[in-house]
């Protein structure tokens, strides 16, 4: 009981964890310990904490009245409290249970954040999942645009039109007006995509660069364009994309730590399975036992 | 040995976006970026109560970043269009515990919410909690400060983690989830950066308006940058834009000025209805009928339309009040949120996975409703629509500079598709403004965009500037129209103006009305072609009714022609015709904020010049 009352209270615990290992560590840094089981101190601190608490909620210190009201509220908070655990209310409540494998799995999380992985072991990451991190290809390209709704053929057009350019003629001053701009630079894939939509983007990749081409169409009509450059796409320097990496990386390194963690501790309880009185729907799920467990006892996926 | 071990997580989460080591490319004439300010994961704890178990807030940037996600039930979802920027905004009151309800052989399992949940009746459930919000209860065991605080240091971290300048954005957030009376009073509260308070401002610690914008005003004295965003006008009873104050007294300056400090903006749409107008109030617009949902929230009983429960009448009543108070209260901008309690968030009509987790995740669900669940009432599912979005003109994709066009109000609302609209109103512009390459500099260097104020200047007639581009992802537009509000000081108005017409239509003059678009719409196949409608659009417009001594508002609407709504495209799935409880088809569309005309007559301009100065600039420069 003083165990669960101890982790109810946050500040005084702290976990420390190494590698899949975990010591629990309490840390008594008050004398609350030492009350005398009917004696409720309410320290200078506690007060100050909780006038503290009321400041932060509503921006000013409380006034005598509610002062009154936080202290006897405290109050009966201990009170109850202390009977709940006398009566072992704390026992059957999932809301306890469940709040405290929420903090266990935040600390473990955090733990997993402290981890520094070497770049060794991020490059490995990133290409085994090479598609996530490669570097779209990237082009620089002007456009003509061909209204269908004022251009009766914009073929026909189009071969005018580049008929022109090859002569030399300014292409500001042909093709119609659209919100967009006459020339991108280094626009990626996935940015060309957003703006002109993906049948754009495709056909844009297959264009020569250097000359005027097309028209190419579009969600929004046809259009001439002029790749000036582009940056092939490839693989990316592990220091380009380090943080995209290292965040992947520790999500997985952080589920893994958590189930590790929970099959280190499993096995140290032996988990006796009474005979179902009927088939249950949770025993078909698919789940492989683990150690001595069954799916049963399996973590259902963790509230983050 | 002490280690401070969430913060730890936090202060690496925050090396991870260092936005400040790599330069973004800054656009002074801006780009729009389009995103939404509201969605729930099984944080929140009514989403947990509908089914949403297993999808947690990472999974919803995961989502919003054009990731396949599984969802409900392990199908994998994935956004034909990523979006561009995305917060979660769970529910503070009893966040991140949710999961903690389903124990099995516990204590907690017979309790009634707990019963419900378990037995997949999700809206049931919601009821309940949301209950114990309006009565200004948690839920016995959840309401413990304890329990809110490394979830709120979590959401920070979420967030943190999934921030990249330039190309995706995110934001901490939260909603407030106040319900006084069953009135849907909601904010989803919005910092621009990490600094943040200790714990959010819940509903449980108040339910009045007023009291967040004390929270959050106090915040801005430690430091913080942060805005309000109202919802869900239609089912706030009509309390969203009442005249009253949440004492049931009349409005005081000292309070509207304090809304408009903290609250620039109103989500004009979500899953559960559009709150634009409505065709009780707009008799005489064809298109006010758009998405409506007319529900009681906790109920899911139908109400009346009121008034007060939706934007374009909130700024008529803005414009009177200003007249008895000497301050518009009412000079929110627009933007579209979501409110899935999925996670995920799909906004598209071909693409709609439902958004109350088990309650809709299947078009069986969608068309029939749960089992047991009549149709027509407790807001069933065919009235749901999967969301609207925001675009926001901001020079750049980074927290700053989305976050300062949502305070300064140039956003605007679309429901669902990315039509890029911009609007300007300004003196002297030349006919020929659009011909010009460079008219954009010129649109903002001679007048002033969206979500601000025009001061009259003399008699002079304000000319319009407006310009919309299709999607590239879906249809061409049937037209813009500039809706202008005005009142005479007793009663208010308005009146519809057909700017641009696609396919060279013309308004009839004697009519006064445009002949329609048509239609390409094949029901069978839920299908439609771009043989009609324009990709683009424009107008340069004068007002043919301007009277400078009046003040006015005017903002632009621009439709789309008719596709299939995402009804229709769950009835072809279904291999049956589409349900004749909702249209088959819609006109989706763009509402932009408005421009705030201020008429030569405006007393209280005149005694206080540049005390309509936009609030936004407030907003930003008190967190400085």
């Amino acid at each position: 009981m003083k165990l669960i009352k101890k982790v109810l209270h946050e500040p005084l615990l702290h976990f420390l964890l190494i590698g899949g290992g975990l010591f629990l560590l309490f840390n008594v840094m008050n004398g609350e310990t030492m009350d005398k089981p009917n004696q409720i101190v309410v320290s200078q601190g506690q007060v100050e904490l909780l006038a503290a608490n009321f400041a932060r909620t509503w921006e000013r210190p409380p006034s005598d009245e509610e002062m009154q009201m936080l202290v006897d509220n405290y109050l009966q908070d201990e009170v109850y409290y202390r009977e709940a655990l006398a009566l072992g209310l704390d026992e059957d409540d999932s809301v306890i249970r469940r709040r405290l494998r929420q903090k266990l799995g935040f600390i473990l999380e955090d733990a997993a954040a402290l981890f520094d992985p070497v770049d060794a072991e991020l490059t490995a990451y990133m290409d085994a999942h090479a598609e996530q991190f490669r570097v779209q290809p990237q082009v620089s390209f002007r456009q003509i645009y061909l209204s269908r709704d004022t251009r009766s053929d914009i073929d026909t057009d189009a071969s005018e039109m580049l008929a022109r350019l090859r002569a030399g003629d300014d292409p500001q001053l042909l093709g119609d007006r659209i919100m967009l701009e006459d020339a991108y630079t280094l626009a990626s894939r996935d940015d060309i995509k957003r703006r002109f939509g993906e049948g754009f983007a495709h056909q844009l990749m297959t264009v020569t660069p250097g000359d005027w081409a097309g028209p190419l169409t579009s969600g929004f009509g046809g259009h001439l364009v002029l790749i000036t450059e582009i940056k092939p796409g490839r693989m990316p320097e592990l220091a380009e994309v380090k943080e995209a990496v290292k965040r992947d990386w520790l999500l997985a390194r952080t589920e893994e730590l958590k189930q590790n963690t929970y099959r280190k501790l499993l096995e140290n309880y032996q988990v006796v399975m009474q005979e179902p009185v009927e088939p249950s729907d949770e025993a078909s799920s698919g789940l492989s036992p683990i150690g001595n467990a069954v799916a049963d006892v399996l973590p259902e996926k963790d509230a983050r | 040995m002490k280690l401070p071990l969430t913060r730890s997580a936090i202060a690496i989460a925050m090396a991870f976006s260092s936005s400040a080591l790599y330069a973004v490319e800054s656009n002074p004439e801006k780009d729009v970026f389009f995103g939404t300010t509201h969605g729930h994961s099984n944080w929140s704890i009514d989403a947990f109560g509908l089914g949403n178990q297993n999808a947690g807030p990472e999974d919803g940037y995961r989502f919003a970043r054009g990731e396949a996600v599984s969802h409900m039930g392990g199908a994998k979802a994935q956004l034909k269009q990523p979006l561009d920027f995305f917060m979660m905004t769970d529910h503070s009151e009893m966040m991140g515990t949710a999961p903690m309800l389903t124990e099995k052989g516990s204590a907690l399992y017979d309790t009634p919410v707990a019963k419900l949940v378990q037995q997949g009746k999700g809206t049931e459930a919601f009821t309940m909690i949301a209950g114990a919000i309006i009565a200004g209860k948690a839920l016995p065991g959840f309401g413990d400060p304890k329990v809110a605080k490394p979830v709120w240091q979590k959401v920070v971290a979420n967030a943190e983690k999934y921030n990249e300048p330039g190309k995706f954005t995110t934001f901490v957030a939260y909603e407030w989830t106040s319900l006084p009376g069953a009135a849907n009073m909601h904010r989803n509260v919005i910092f621009r950066d990490t600094k943040v308070p200790e714990l959010p401002f819940t509903a449980l610690d108040s339910d009045r308006p007023e009291d967040l914008w004390t929270a959050m005003e106090g915040w801005r004295k430690k430091g913080s940058t942060v805005l309000a965003i109202s919802h869900n006008g239609n089912a706030s009873i009509g309390k969203m834009f009442s005249p009253l104050d949440s004492d049931g007294n009349f409005m005081t300056a000292e309070y509207a000025n304090r809304r408009l400090a903290n609250e620039p903006l109103h989500e004009a749409g979500q899953v559960k209805g559009v709150s634009m107008a409505h065709p009780q109030f707009s008799p005489n617009d064809e298109w006010a009928n758009f998405e409506l949902w007319n529900y009681h929230l906790p109920s899911g009983a139908p109400v009346p339309a009121l008034r007060a429960n939706y934007v374009r009448e909130g700024w008529k009543m803005g414009l009177s009040l200003e007249h008895i108070i000497g301050v518009n209260p009412f000079k929110m901008g627009v933007e579209g949120g979501s409110d899935s309690h999925s996670t995920i968030n799909t906004f598209e009509e071909f693409n709609n996975q439902g958004n109350h987790a088990l309650q809709d995740n299947t078009a069986e669900k969608r068309r029939n409703g749960m089992p047991g669940q009549k149709l027509g009432v407790k807001g069933g599912n065919m009235f749901l629509n999967p969301g609207t979005l925001t675009g926001a003109w901001a020079e750049s994709n980074t927290r700053g500079a989305i976050f300062d066009a949502m305070a300064r109000k140039e956003t605007y609302a679309t429901s669902g598709t990315r039509i890029k609209v911009r609007f300007f109103a300004g003196y002297d512009y030349s006919n020929d403004l659009l011909k010009k390459k460079d008219w954009v500099k010129q649109a903002y260097a001679g007048g002033v965009p969206m979500g601000s104020d025009l001061m009259a200047k003399g008699d002079a007639a304000p000319r319009f500037v407006v310009s919309a581009l299709k999607s590239p992802h879906s249809a061409n537009l049937d037209r813009i129209q500039i809706i202008k509000l005005w009142t005479d000081g007793v009663i208010d108005h308005e009146k519809i103006y057909d700017v641009a017409l696609s396919d060279g239509r013309k308004v009839d003059a004697k009519t006064g009305k445009a002949p329609a678009v048509g239609t390409t719409v094949d029901l069978k196949t839920a299908t439609y072609t771009n043989s009609i409608g324009d990709a683009e659009l424009n107008a340069v417009w004068t007002d043919p009714d301007f009277d400078a001594s009046q003040n006015a508002v005017y903002y632009a609407r621009v439709l789309e022609i008719p596709t299939p709504r995402w009804s229709t495209y769950d009835a072809v799935k279904l291999g049956l015709p589409p349900s004749d409880m909702v249209p088959a088809t819609i006109q989706e569309r763009a509402w932009t904020s408005p421009i705030w005309f201020a008429g030569t007559t405006n007393v209280h301009l005149k005694a206080n010049p540049g005390a309509h100065s936009s609030t936004g600039h407030k907003i930003v420069e008190q967190g400085k």
